[in-house]
């Protein structure tokens, strides 16, 4: 992935770019919303990380500038530990998500990697999603596993159609309690857990292979290998 | 309050602005008195005036008649006295007594052809005119000189009565009398009307001052008369309750903060050094580093809540507030948590009526019913029944959470909201204190309230929201 880093604080550029840098991409990194702006502008990033508090400018108007000149580049806001509304203006402003410091190297990765997967300009998102001998019907909401129907609940699909859609990588509980249940705080409990666990035990479970595994701490990857 | 914490000067009832204000008003009722009296008596005295001289202009009104009928001659002989035209000043003791009238008759050359010679006014009327007498002194007169034929004038005079000299004196005593006294007076009765306004309120001043140094415990004594100071002291009574209540709580919650804090931060610590101590292990390093985030993940928890509280008792999200289906997110919560329930044996039961709206903020409204259901998840026994009903009054919505067992004790009903409240005393459970506590602020946020309904045989709690809505079908 080539990635565009607007952060002013040198260490979590730093770590990120350590981070990024052990998994062979490519990182820009820039000091200010300005110089960000001249870049996302002038080169083709997969994605853009924008700190949220910045010298001079705020990320979040930066973004809105962005988007405003038609800049379709996925852009992943950073912000300090703050809490609830600050994430609903910065999504406001066109950023695609939203996360808080500090935060695991896994839990950004695996949100850059679900970001650059989302291709700019609609491209048409298959109606039939295939992983191994996994198979997602979209239109009809329909899942079979080796030409046997699986039998899932609206919210066992959901989430196993965000898994599939994320194909190989990895898909972090925070990720799922974002997209899948839509909230912003952590449930103390394991809300997630159980529900892969019920998941896993009708698409896993009755097959030789499994398909789901646990990243321990992390969250899930779902995959033919 | 013997004691005097601040270098503020003892109040005095004399530097008081009551006091000011209370002298101020007793000069001008005085002023008042005076001016009053004085308008009295020059009305009287007036009137006393008119009656003289109408008696004045009828005796002018004869001495003309009677020197047009008989003429000048007639008029001279009747103004003598003893036979004598003439007037001796010795006569005048007789005239003052008898007639209270003087009179004299003279001619151009201002030669007496009758009457006293000694009285010589100017021309006209005059109220207050003085005749010197050798051995009376001087006698106030009201006197008028007139012509009365072709050179000659006629001078009529009446002595001034006592009482209208003794009204004139009393008053002018009087008005000495209030002048002087006057400020005494106006001290002393501002003194005694100010008083017991002044102690009251020095009361409320020590006590403020006494709490602006540092005793928050101390309170205003009340009189008992249920008067405006007692409603004054009542007041911030009242907020002083309040205000010691809720720094009480606060150093309980950073002492909690500090407490929930610090273990967090002493086991990653240590972690960190086994880090160290097992730096050549890849295994065993990877397994501390797991622990140690862990605890940072509780850590963070614990400040996210903390944060949030912070962010809904400061009420910025109220703006931001719409109507959405709380019967629709209610089932969606139940049917996330239901299989929870499950696997930790707990017979979980939902009963939500599908028309349910509320105005407020959906995505608290969601952690507020999380928080219930956690709650109860992690609290009620193994096996036990657990509930959630919701239902709609005609104007607000009712949430209730409840299980069967193993309940709280009573008195403790109260506490269970309060932040960083553990009702297991070892904290051995998971959870850093807040869940109620967030719970109870986002029920306030939205005008509701959360409440203990029972307390056994296990803990039900009622939320009640404001501002519902039932949703046409």
């Amino acid at each position: 992935m080539k990635i565009l880093l607007v952060e002013d604080n040198q260490e979590t550029a730093d770590f990120i770019s350590r981070g990024l840098a052990e998994a062979g991409d490519t990182l820009l990194h820039v000091l200010n919303a300005e110089e960000g702006m001249i870049q996302a502008g002038s080169r083709a990033f997969d994605v853009i990380i924008f700190d949220r508090m910045l010298p001079k400018m705020d990320g979040a108007d930066a973004t809105e500038v962005m988007r405003k000149a038609g800049l379709e580049t996925p852009i992943l806001m950073l912000t300090a530990l703050s809490g609830i509304d600050d994430r609903v203006s910065g999504l406001e402003s066109g950023a695609d998500d939203y996360l808080v410091k500090p935060f695991a190297f896994a839990e950004l990765y695996a949100r850059l990697k679900a970001l650059a997967r989302r291709k700019p300009l609609a491209q048409e998102a298959p109606t039939v999603i295939a992983v191994g001998d996994l198979v997602l019907e979209r239109t009809k909401q329909r899942v079979e596993r080796a030409g046997q129907v699986l039998d899932l609940l609206p919210r066992e699909y959901r989430i196993l159609e965000f898994l599939m859609l994320n194909e190989g990588q990895l898909v972090t509980r925070t990720m799922l309690l974002d997209r899948i249940w839509g909230y912003n705080f952590d449930p103390k409990t394991s809300l997630v857990q159980t529900h892969l666990s019920r998941l896993r035990a009708k698409v896993d479970k009755p097959f030789d292979r499994d398909l789901i595994t646990t990243v321990r701490g992390s969250g899930y990857v779902l995959s033919a290998q | 309050m013997s004691s005097r914490p601040n270098k503020s000067k003892k109040g005095s009832v004399f530097g008081s602005s009551v006091f000011r204000r209370a002298v101020l008003a007793a000069i001008a009722s005085l002023a008042v008195l005076l001016a009053l009296g004085w308008l009295v008596h020059s009305v009287v005295r007036e009137s006393e005036f008119d009656l003289l001289r109408a008696e004045l202009s009828d005796t002018r009104e004869e001495a003309e008649a009677l020197v047009r009928d008989e003429g000048l001659e007639a008029l001279a002989s009747a103004l003598a006295h003893d036979g004598r035209r003439i007037w001796d000043p010795d006569d005048l003791y007789f005239l003052l007594e008898e007639e209270e009238r003087v009179v004299r008759l003279l001619n151009a050359d201002d030669e007496t052809l009758a009457g006293y010679p000694g009285i010589d006014p100017p021309g006209g009327l005059i109220d207050w005119y003085f005749l010197t007498h050798p051995d009376l002194g001087d006698e106030p007169l009201i006197v008028s000189r007139e012509a009365i034929s072709d050179d000659y004038e006629l001078v009529i005079a009446r002595f001034v009565p006592g009482r209208v000299l003794y009204n004139d004196e009393v008053m002018w005593l009087a008005t000495l009398f209030l002048v002087l006294a006057l400020g005494p007076i106006a001290l002393i009765s501002a003194y005694f009307t100010s008083r017991s306004v002044f102690r009251r309120l020095d009361a409320i001043a020590t006590t403020t001052s006494a709490i602006g140094f540092d005793r928050i415990d101390a309170r205003i004594p009340l009189s008992n008369k249920d008067d405006e100071f007692d409603r004054l002291a009542g007041g911030v009574n009242d907020m002083l309750d309040r205000i010691e209540a809720l720094t009480r709580n606060l150093e309980g919650v950073t002492v909690d903060v500090a407490h929930d804090l610090k273990t967090p931060i002493s086991n990653i610590a240590g972690r960190l050094q086994l880090i160290e101590r097992d730096a050549g292990n890849p295994q065993a390093v990877e397994e501390h580093a797991g622990v140690a985030n862990e605890h940072i993940g509780t850590l963070l928890r614990t400040l996210d809540a903390l944060l949030r509280l912070g962010q809904i008792e400061a009420g910025a999200r109220r703006e931001a507030f719409e109507h959405f289906d709380l019967s629709e997110l209610a089932n969606e919560l139940a049917e996330s948590f239901d299989p929870l329930f499950e696997e930790d044996d707990k017979a979980f039961e939902a009963e939500i009526p599908p028309i349910v709206a509320v105005l407020g903020d959906r995505n608290l409204i969601a952690q507020l019913i999380t928080n219930l259901l956690e709650n109860t998840l992690e609290h009620a026994r193994d096996g036990a029944k657990v509930w959630l009903e919701l239902t709609a009054g005609h104007d607000h919505a009712k949430l209730v959470v409840g299980d069967d067992g193993p309940g709280i004790p009573a008195n403790r009903a109260q506490d269970i909201f309060d932040r960083f409240v553990r009702m297991d005393p070892g904290r051995t459970k998971a959870g850093n204190g807040l869940g109620l506590s967030l719970v109870k602020s986002i029920a306030g946020l939205h005008g509701g309230t959360a409440e203990v309904v029972a307390t056994e045989p296990g803990l039900v709690v009622a939320i009640t929201l404001p501002n519902s809505a039932l949703i046409d079908v």
